[in-house]
């Protein structure tokens, strides 16, 4: 056939040549020729069809190899009206080629489109279709709904199968055309038509459905699901299906995706599909063909997606070894990317392949290797992460794609992080990893390390500042790249100072290896800004000497054309001029709680002013706030729904506010571009405090706790905005306010939680590939002990999660059958009868609820992360418990009739869906609902049935918000327990 | 989803190209340009699959023609669209008679709507060949009339 016959002469030799051409050069003069060729023709009147579609394909031709041919577009919409077949099909694939989705000249086809559906002509119907499917857009998705949609029904198998396509891009571009509902029913008739092509087309629509999100919606449907599978496996599909005689394997890949996500974290469902998932594996494993191999990798990704299953996973890991043995590196990769799935049930299965995936590190094939780091990446723990670390520092430093070397840079840290064995390990495998890596550090990554340093600072103490500053200060006498002078100068200034606050000679030696700095070759004028910031830090240390020194600098830089430069110089050296007057004087010392304001205070109070609270301020503020935008509230935090607390996505003005007017910890506050300042220096004494405290420029604040004004005046005063706005700071001094009682705020919590739930969605955009962030060098100092400290309760619950299936109570589901040790239930009320069903208590009578509401303020501090709370003896008995099915509706009702709830923040590992999901397998209940970062879930206690629902809302920085809520006031505190040991 | 599907020769010619997101000519030509390169430079041994601008690549060689599909990162099975490719090139195989680049060349638009059986908005459709062929059939004999 590739003779060319069919065409004219002159397109034949066109093809022909364009096909000899043996370069760019070469194709281009020819297609140039061409494109004046058809310009001139275009205008003969006229012209027969068959003219019309070779001028087309020519072109084809002159787009596709890089040339505009826009003058031909026009003709391609007028093909499309064309009475013969053929041609119109042609016109069709030239206007999707050719026209881009915006196109004004869509509009145009919009009435030829709509004829073409309703034609009764099947084949003309198809074309359109196609072409439909290609075309539409936002702008007329509404005029071809309707016709699209009444070709669900045509009796035309492939006009069903092309609309059901065509009905799932309708719902994309605008969710309005079709309703839920509408589409449900209509997918639903698509998996249950007799075709199996159309079938094949709707799992697509499920899978699109499924991969949004909307699983439980369709765990009903898993059985039909499982059940077309087998029969697919079982042949029972039409031959014409097979290929290379394996039955339907692109329908059966389809379906493992789709039961991979129904059965997800789902036991119940997970159930059904063993069976079905085992043969399918069986069967794929048989045969020695690549399309097997795709089945048999569906299949052990499908085992590793669902709740996992012991012998499936030993099958899963056959497979995998069989893959990772092979000579064939495409199935070498696909054996290491099943591995990486595995990895994260079970590490066991790594061991027997270690040379293999050694070997995989070490091949030529960069695609092999960059999924073996992958696999490498899931793997580590503490004791291998020194390993792996220096085998992917070692990919960073002689990669060069920029695309994977960024990877592995948030890799890296990411790891170094999570595991690092020590501080000093740590912070000099930071080093090498900026070192190697300095073009990828940006601003996130700068004040993500900045928060580690501090946090760390600030739990082991002065140790930790000596040894940081010391490396610091030993790399400051090298040749450094900007992005980690910056950071140099960060911890110099910020920590330096602090530590070597009274020893002079430490801070004149500091302040000269900066000065230094000053005259080394530059990249960039900002670095000087850190440079300057850094030695305004340390002139504000007390015992500071080089102000002629460093005033000089400033007063050399206020000359800056560089504005920031300029602004920085002008205020630091202002400050140092009231500096070094301050240490003229003597040491003064500071009343940061204003003692000698009690009296007034207290004489007030007898007159009966309300005491001072911050938490109301606060409040108020973010109510405020919240009334003057509303607008600003989206989704779905706005109805209370699941007895959470409010969790607001509020947007940037909110977080100015809460910012200014709350001492919580948040993430925004002290950040600027210079990074995290979060010094606390000497509080100076109020009344000649004005200057000085913005002298030691990051602004004044005690480093009692439960001071309410730190942040405040960090914030205002962070050197990073003193370009800006440094006049206003000047007039803004806050005075301290009246210090409150020592003990913990009980406040605190909340206000902690108030600023988590608003800063968790924004902190989440901003630092998403660092997700696990906070966890950092703090925690494992804080996790070694827990680990190496076995529990027998956790290996207790660890084995109640194993529990057999039979267990799985239905605790609302009216077809289900109830276990016989409940044998009064009565079916047609479920809702009614409920809560008896499933306590055997009746309903806390609401007497007791002000009993309950009492102690809250108790509560908050017992639930305090800090105090370990010993677990009480009644609790240590062990409790078990089994999932509960019921669904949203329910969880609800069940909610608002049981008000025993524990209400508690914890700050946990908990920091992604994930772990959230794992801590509840471990309590053995199952989860209802997730909504971004909140879950539901539901379970009742297995010896006595009653009730417990669980309200979570996890936070990316750990913090980690809980309400239980349960008939009996002892499982809480037994979960809640549970948790805080084994997760927090 | 598939992004595009394309059959380049080993000179960098592209010789048929389907896109299912919108890229203008100059987009195309430049990623065209890259994958031939990033796929020549690629020996035997090696595995059929890459990751190049955000996409998944995956790659197949028939005589002198490459058969490149470029799909999302999250897309899970790269065997199964290789076999995908294969499928494709049976089908072309079926229809054309031992096809060959000209094959392709002469008759574009057929192969064109050959993909469009297969593919529909970047998801695999129809792998059937007797399917795919039908509606192909009935062009031909409009033509005919």
């Amino acid at each position: 056939m590739s003779s060319g016959s069919h065409l004219s002469k002159e397109l034949h030799d066109l093809i022909k040549s364009i096909g000899e051409t043996r370069s760019k050069q070469e194709e281009d003069k020819i297609i140039i020729k061409e494109v004046q060729q058809l310009k001139t023709k275009l205008n003969e009147k006229n012209m027969p069809p068959k003219k019309v579609k070779e001028m087309l394909i020519r072109a084809i031709y002159i787009e596709m190899l890089g040339h505009d041919a826009s003058f031909v577009h026009i003709n391609a919409i007028h093909l499309t009206q064309s009475k013969n077949l053929a041609l119109k099909r042609l016109g069709y694939l030239c206007c999707s080629l050719f026209l881009d989705n915006d196109s004004e000249l869509l509009i145009l086809l919009v009435a030829t489109l709509q004829k073409d559906l309703a034609s009764t002509n099947v084949h003309v119907v198809v074309n359109a279709l196609t072409a439909v499917g290609k075309l539409i857009s936002k702008t007329f998705v509404n005029a071809l709904t309707e016709p699209v949609l009444k070709l669900l029904t045509h009796n035309t198998d492939i006009v069903r199968k092309k609309a059901l396509m065509v009905m799932q891009i309708i719902r994309q571009l605008n969710q309005d055309c079709i309703t839920e509902q509408d589409y449900d029913d209509r997918i639903r008739r698509g998996i249950q038509d007799k075709e199996p092509s159309v079938m094949g087309a709707a799992f697509n629509l499920y899978h699109e459905e499924l991969k949004k999100g909307a699983v439980n919606k369709y765990k009903p449907l898993t059985g039909t699901f499982v059940s077309m599978l087998k029969q697919i496996i079982e042949h029972k599909l039409h031959k014409d299906y097979d290929y290379h005689r394996f039955p339907a394997p692109w329908l059966q890949i389809k379906l493992l995706q789709i039961l991979t996500l129904l059965g997800a974290n789902d036991l119940k469902v997970s159930e059904q599909i063993y069976e079905v998932l085992g043969s399918t594996l069986r069967r794929a494993d048989d045969t020695t063909i690549n399309i097997g191999y795709a089945v048999t990798y569906q299949c052990v990704k499908c085992i590793s997606g669902i709740y996992p299953q012991q012998s499936l996973l030993e099958q899963a890991a056959n497979s995998v070894s069989r893959f990772l043995k092979s000579d064939n590196n495409n199935l070498k990769y696909l054996g290491i990317n099943a591995l990486t799935q595995i990895v994260s049930i079970s590490q066991k299965y790594v061991l027997e392949h270690q040379m293999t995936i050694v070997d995989c590190l070490e091949s030529n094939d960069d695609t092999l290797k960059k999924e073996t780091l992958e696999l490498l990446f899931k793997m580590t723990n503490e004791q291998n992460c020194e390993v792996i670390i220096q085998k992917l520092i070692h990919f960073l430093k002689t990669s060069s794609d920029s695309n994977f070397k960024k990877d592995l840079f948030v890799k890296i840290s990411l790891l170094n992080e999570k595991h690092a064995p020590t501080q000093e390990w740590f912070i000099k495998t930071a080093n090498t990893l900026f070192e190697f890596g300095s073009e990828f550090i940006d601003n996130d990554v700068r004040n993500n390390f900045f928060k580690l340093l501090i946090d760390n600072f600030n739990d082991i103490g002065t140790e930790f500042g000596v040894f940081i500053t010391e490396i610091y200060s030993d790399l400051l006498k090298n040749d450094l790249q900007d992005n980690i002078l910056k950071i140099v100068c960060w911890v110099i200034g910020e920590i330096g100072s602090q530590i070597y606050d009274q020893d002079p000679n430490k801070l004149n030696e500091l302040t000269q290896l900066v000065i230094m700095k000053l005259d080394s070759q530059l990249e960039s004028e900002t670095t000087i800004s850190w440079i300057l910031t850094c030695l305004a830090k340390l002139q504000s240390a007390r015992a500071f000497q080089m102000f002629d020194q460093t005033r000089a600098i400033f007063q050399k830089y206020m000359q800056s054309k560089h504005l920031d430069c300029q602004q920085r110089a002008i205020d630091f050296f202002t400050l140092a001029k009231f500096n070094a007057a301050l240490k003229g004087s003597q040491f003064i010392t500071v009343d940061p709680k204003m003692s000698f304001l009690d009296a007034y205070v207290q004489q007030e109070r007898l007159r009966g002013a309300q005491p001072y609270n911050p938490s109301l301020q606060v409040k108020a503020a973010a109510l405020g706030s919240a009334a003057e935008a509303p607008s600003l509230n989206f989704g779905p935090y706005s109805d209370n729904k699941y007895g959470g607390v409010k969790t607001g996505t509020f947007g940037t003005e909110e977080n100015k506010i809460t910012n200014q007017n709350s001492s919580a910890p948040t993430i925004a506050g002290p950040w600027d571009d210079t990074g995290y300042n979060q010094k606390q220096p000497p509080a100076p004494k109020p009344v000649i405090a004005t200057p000085m405290a913005i002298g030691s420029t990051t602004g004044m604040g005690s480093n009692g706790s439960g001071q309410t004004t730190t942040k405040t005046t960090m914030q205002s005063m962070g050197s990073g905005q003193m370009g800006v706005n440094a006049n206003q700071t000047q007039n803004n001094y806050i005075p301290p306010v009246k210090p409150l009682p020592q003990k913990e705020d009980p406040n605190l919590k909340e206000k902690q939680k108030l600023a988590n739930q608003l800063f968790a969605p924004i902190s989440q955009t901003q630092q998403q590939p660092q997700q696990t962030q906070k966890k950092g060098i703090t925690a494992m100092t804080a996790q070694k002990p827990m680990n190496a400290n076995p529990n027998p309760n956790a290996n207790q619950t660890q084995t109640l999660q194993q529990k057999p299936p039979a267990q799985v109570l239905n605790l609302l589901e009216i077809d289900d059958p109830l276990p016989t040790k409940q044998p009064n239930i009565v079916v047609p009320q479920v809702y009614v009868q409920q809560p008896q069903i499933i306590t055997q208590k009746s309903v806390v009578p609401s007497q007791q609820q002000p009993q309950q509401q009492q102690p809250l303020q108790q509560q908050w501090s017992q639930s305090s992360p800090v105090q370990a709370q010993p677990i009480p003896q009644q609790q240590q008995q062990l409790r078990s418990y089994i999932p509960a099915n019921i669904n949203v509706d329910q969880y609800e009702q069940l909610w608002e009739r049981n008000q025993n709830i524990k209400e508690v923040t914890l700050q946990s590992k908990i920091k992604s869906e994930q772990d959230f999901k794992r801590m509840i397998q471990t309590i053995n209940i199952n989860v209802i609902e997730v909504i971004d970062q909140e879950i539901i879930c539901a379970g009742a206690n297995a010896e006595n049935k009653s009730c417990i629902l669980i309200y979570g809302c996890y936070n990316s920085n750990g913090s980690l918000d809980l309400k239980i809520n349960s008939t009996d006031p002892k499982d809480a505190e037994y979960i809640l327990a549970v948790i805080k040991r084994q997760f927090c | 989803m598939i992004n595009f599907i394309l059959m380049v020769n080993k000179q960098g010619q592209t010789r048929l190209a389907q896109y299912f997101q919108f890229l203008s000519v100059k987009e195309r030509m430049t990623l065209e340009g890259e994958l031939i390169r990033k796929c020549l430079s690629r020996n035997e041994t090696q595995c059929s699959f890459l990751e190049h601008r955000g996409y998944k690549i995956i790659y197949r060689r028939y005589a002198s023609l490459y058969f490149i599909i470029g799909m999302d990162l999250e897309e899970e099975n790269e065997m199964a669209y290789l076999e995908f490719i294969h499928n494709l090139v049976e089908t072309l195989d079926k229809y054309f008679e031992n096809v060959c680049e000209l094959d392709i060349m002469f008759n574009i638009e057929k192969a064109h709507y050959i993909l469009e059986e297969m593919v529909m908005n970047g998801q695999i459709v129809e792998t059937n060949k007797t399917q795919i062929l039908a509606p192909i059939h009935v062009l031909d004999k409009a033509k005919d009339e």
